[in-house]
């Protein structure tokens, strides 16, 4: 599993409550656990692949099969909230919302805005894609952790 | 500004009495004649500086002076670099670029000043008004070690340093989360800007406007009734560089304060400056009308209303107090 991947994970982990997840690709595991803030990786190769995040996919034979997408792979393509606040879809109300769904943004293109206590935190895409699906209603509330978008990334 | 021209404006702000010609020119390293060329090439930009036969230079107006913000500020966090623009679209963009975009140098704790703002503005992109000589428009740059909830009790900690560093001035209240009222209207106001991703803060720019004298002319007929000023509060003249300083002085000391034990200490003074402790208020919280009495500000900076279903927390929202104060 390559660095970025992992990656990936270390923020999912980060922006969600879980505390721990394994991911089994071919015949590597990875498996991170948070303790306390920063999130702890451990990295190994296994002999025979034991677990598999999604019980409904068969396991491969003996033959790994490195190039088919990861089960794990789904939720990495969800915007999370990084705070608790009010999820803005515009700078003002009288503003044309940042994205749509079916907008392509492109890295670095706001999302949306989350205040919290006046202090508003514009979200910007971290890679480009297209805005599949947004999950939460203009100026309402967010939890942290939240999926606020479903955006899959462009090659 | 042409660095002299800075050098010689720092130093006639700095006092309360003439400076003779001699006096300049040996401090700056320039000729008496060069210290008189200056003074007229200010004097042509609209700067009230006035020479007195045998006394010397004078300076008339509230000039803001970079390097005497940075000499005043000198040791502290917030200060380490200050800078001034005349003009600007508005202060929190303009240092939220020079803090992210490429090559995006400023350091944390990093002041931008500027004489006018084009594009001042509030929560949700509403207009704020910043006229030369009478409004202080500055923003702070932070790179907090936080995490993104911990950087929204910020700013309601920005707001109990204004209200603790002019509190001589007048009874000023704080109404949440960070707006300065005193007597109803409004006399500063604070929006915090956040770039960050899970787990990481990259830049956190909090921008303080805060109206120092009433615009010539009075204010725009709709801000007649909210909008006040410090020097009509004070029944004084007020100067800008001394607001500037006493409000980053008091900024950085709470700031510190908040890194090393967290914001309890900081919130018990904030409900103490808020205006409308236990009073009827109304939130508008983007969607609906909330009508509660407000009734403790949350251990995260959440303000708690009790209404007729039970106690809500609001995050975000206009509050309306409803008691005469």
């Amino acid at each position: 599993m390559d660095i970025n991947q992992i990656r990936k994970l270390m923020r999912l982990i980060q922006s969600s409550d879980i505390t721990e997840i394994e991911v089994t690709e071919g015949d590597q595991t990875v498996r991170i656990s948070r303790k306390g803030a920063a999130p702890d990786v451990q990295h190994y190769m296994m002999p025979q692949p034991q677990h598999f995040s999604a019980p409904a996919a068969p396991a491969p034979a003996a033959s790994p099969a490195p190039a088919a997408p990861i089960a794990a792979d789904e939720p990495l393509h969800v915007v999370s909230s990084p705070m608790v606040g009010t999820f803005y879809r515009a700078s003002s109300p009288d503003a044309a919302p940042f994205v749509s769904e079916g907008s392509k943004v492109k890295k670095g293109d706001t999302l949306c805005v989350i205040e919290a206590m006046k202090l508003m935190n514009e979200i910007e895409a971290e890679y480009a894609g297209i805005v599949e699906k947004i999950m939460v209603e203009n100026a309402t509330p967010l939890e942290y952790g939240q999926p606020m978008f479903v955006i899959t990334p462009t090659a | 500004m042409h660095a002299t021209r800075e050098a010689l404006l720092h130093r006639l702000s700095s006092g309360d009495k003439e400076l003779s010609g001699e006096e300049l020119a040996g401090s700056l390293g320039i000729s008496r004649t060069a210290v008189w060329k200056h003074v007229h090439a200010l004097q042509a930009e609209g700067l009230d500086i006035r020479a007195e036969r045998g006394r010397g230079y004078r300076l008339y107006d509230d000039v803001l002076v970079a390097s005497l913000l940075a000499e005043r500020l000198a040791g502290l966090r917030i200060g380490s670099r200050c800078m001034l623009m005349p003009e600007v679209d508005s202060t929190n963009s303009e240092l939220m670029r020079l803090a992210t975009e490429e090559g995006g140098f400023a350091p944390d704790g990093t002041v931008l000043l500027a004489e006018r703002q084009t594009r001042g503005r509030g929560r949700l992109q509403r207009n704020w008004l910043t006229t030369a000589q009478h409004s202080l428009a500055m923003s702070v740059l932070l790179r907090p070690p936080l995490a993104p909830t911990e950087v929204a009790q910020l700013p309601l900690l920005t707001a109990v340093a204004v209200q603790q560093a002019l509190a001589d001035l007048g009874p000023l209240r704080i109404k949440w989360p960070n707006d300065i009222l005193c007597e109803g209207r409004k006399l500063a106001g604070i929006l915090t800007e956040m770039r960050a991703e899970p787990g990481a803060v990259h830049a956190v720019v909090i921008g303080i406007g805060i109206n120092v004298r009433a615009p010539e002319g009075g204010w725009p007929e709709a801000l007649g009734n909210i909008a006040g000023d410090l020097s009509s509060v004070a029944g004084r003249e007020v100067c800008r560089m001394d607001v500037a300083t006493a409000v980053l002085r008091r900024l950085d000391a709470l700031y510190n304060e908040y890194l090393a034990h967290g914001f309890e200490p900081i919130r018990e003074a904030w409900w103490q400056a808020h205006a409308a402790c236990g009073q009827s208020v109304r939130v508008h919280n983007g969607t609906t009308y909330i009508d509660g009495i407000a009734e403790a500000l949350d251990t995260d900076g959440a303000l708690l209303l009790r209404t007729s279903g039970g106690v809500q927390r609001i995050i975000a929202g206009d509050l309306e107090l409803r008691e005469k104060q």
